[in-house]
């Protein structure tokens, strides 16, 4: 009895100690921003495709917590306009420049650290590592930031022959090493990361 | 939608689109129609959700037709104010270069109606 107490007590301690730190938002609710810009991602990965495939994801889990969402497209195509075709050079630019060319209250910042699939023989793993960064158009300080590192494996249906099911799981995995399809990984990393009361943002003027 | 074909992506401009780049006519005919379908059911439902008109506006003016893109960057900046500045901005250049086109006697896609709310 004793032992099954302290155990108990033990297990409570450990899960006691392993509290996520809370986000300071001292600073991004004196800001209130009602509309954010999303500028193209900094790719640090070898795959090339992956800052379009994740642009193209970020938007929805933003606009969902209640924030005007600059159309990503349109603003790809107005920096390139502007000279600002490379995204290391948007990212170095100034915010006030960038909050000006656009009208909007701050930025996103998208950098991927890390993008890579490993090929496992009867599965394919994704591991990403993506920073993110809200600024203040009017100060260019620091809002909020968070890095979300994540494994994602592409699931497969189970059932039929073991075999069977093998012989699928090799292809399956070839497939997702050839063509690895980002946009569930993109959207799974955005849905963490923009999560509130969690590591997100607080709702903006839009929130229901 | 998926993005812009990577190939072609540093240059997606309204010459590409008429000198015919057959990814990016895709692309850009494959965004028009999930755009349109989001608008819609946006529409019917009361809530369309923010860029999407400025987005559809902008592919209308990638194909050169200026005066439904004009509707669309208008449609924009009077559901999300947020907006005003970048569809100003995107409605004066779809005049400028209508305008230059008409001088020049080039065909574009629709004649152009002028828009109160242009940047100086």
């Amino acid at each position: 009895m004793t032992r099954i107490f302290l155990s108990i007590l033990l297990m409570l301690l450990v899960t006691g100690c392993a509290t996520t730190k809370v986000k300071d938002y001292e600073k991004f609710n004196a800001a209130k921003p009602r509309s954010i810009l999303i500028v193209p991602v900094v790719n640090r990965s070898v795959e090339v495709t992956a800052p379009d495939y994740f642009l193209s994801t970020i938007s929805v889990p933003l606009a969902e917590r209640g924030y005007y969402v600059f159309p990503v497209n349109l603003v790809k195509r107005m920096l390139e306009d502007d000279g600002l075709s490379d995204s290391g050079l948007v990212h170095n630019a100034s915010v006030e420049k960038l909050t000006n060319l656009f009208g909007a209250d701050a930025v996103l910042y998208v950098t991927i650290n890390q993008w890579d699939a490993q090929y496992l023989v009867f599965t394919t793993q994704v591991n990403v590592d993506l920073s993110y960064v809200i600024k203040d158009g009017k100060t260019g300080d620091t809002l909020w930031e968070h890095n979300q590192k994540m494994v994602y494996s592409p699931q497969q249906n189970s059932g039929g022959h073991p075999l069977a099911q093998l012989i699928v799981a090799v292809v399956n995995a070839a497939i997702a090493k050839a063509a690895p399809n980002y946009v569930p990984l993109a959207q799974q990393a955005n849905n963490q990361t923009f999560t509130y009361p969690g590591p997100g943002i607080p709702p903006g003027p839009y929130a229901q | 939608v998926d993005p812009v074909p990577v190939n072609i992506r540093s240059k997606t401009t309204i010459q590409q689109l008429q000198v015919g780049k057959p990814k990016f006519k895709k692309w850009v005919n494959k965004l028009l129609v999930v755009a349109k379908e989001v608008i819609e059911s946006g529409e019917s439902a009361g809530n369309v959700p923010p860029g999407i008109y400025a987005e559809y506006g902008y592919v209308l003016y990638e194909k050169g037709n200026f005066t439904e893109a004009i509707l669309y960057f208008n449609k924009e900046q009077t559901k999300w104010s947020e907006s005003k500045v970048l569809m100003a901005k995107m409605i004066s250049n779809a005049n400028k270069i209508a305008a230059q086109k008409e001088k020049r006697n080039e065909p574009t896609s629709d004649k152009i109606v002028p828009s109160t709310e242009v940047t100086k």
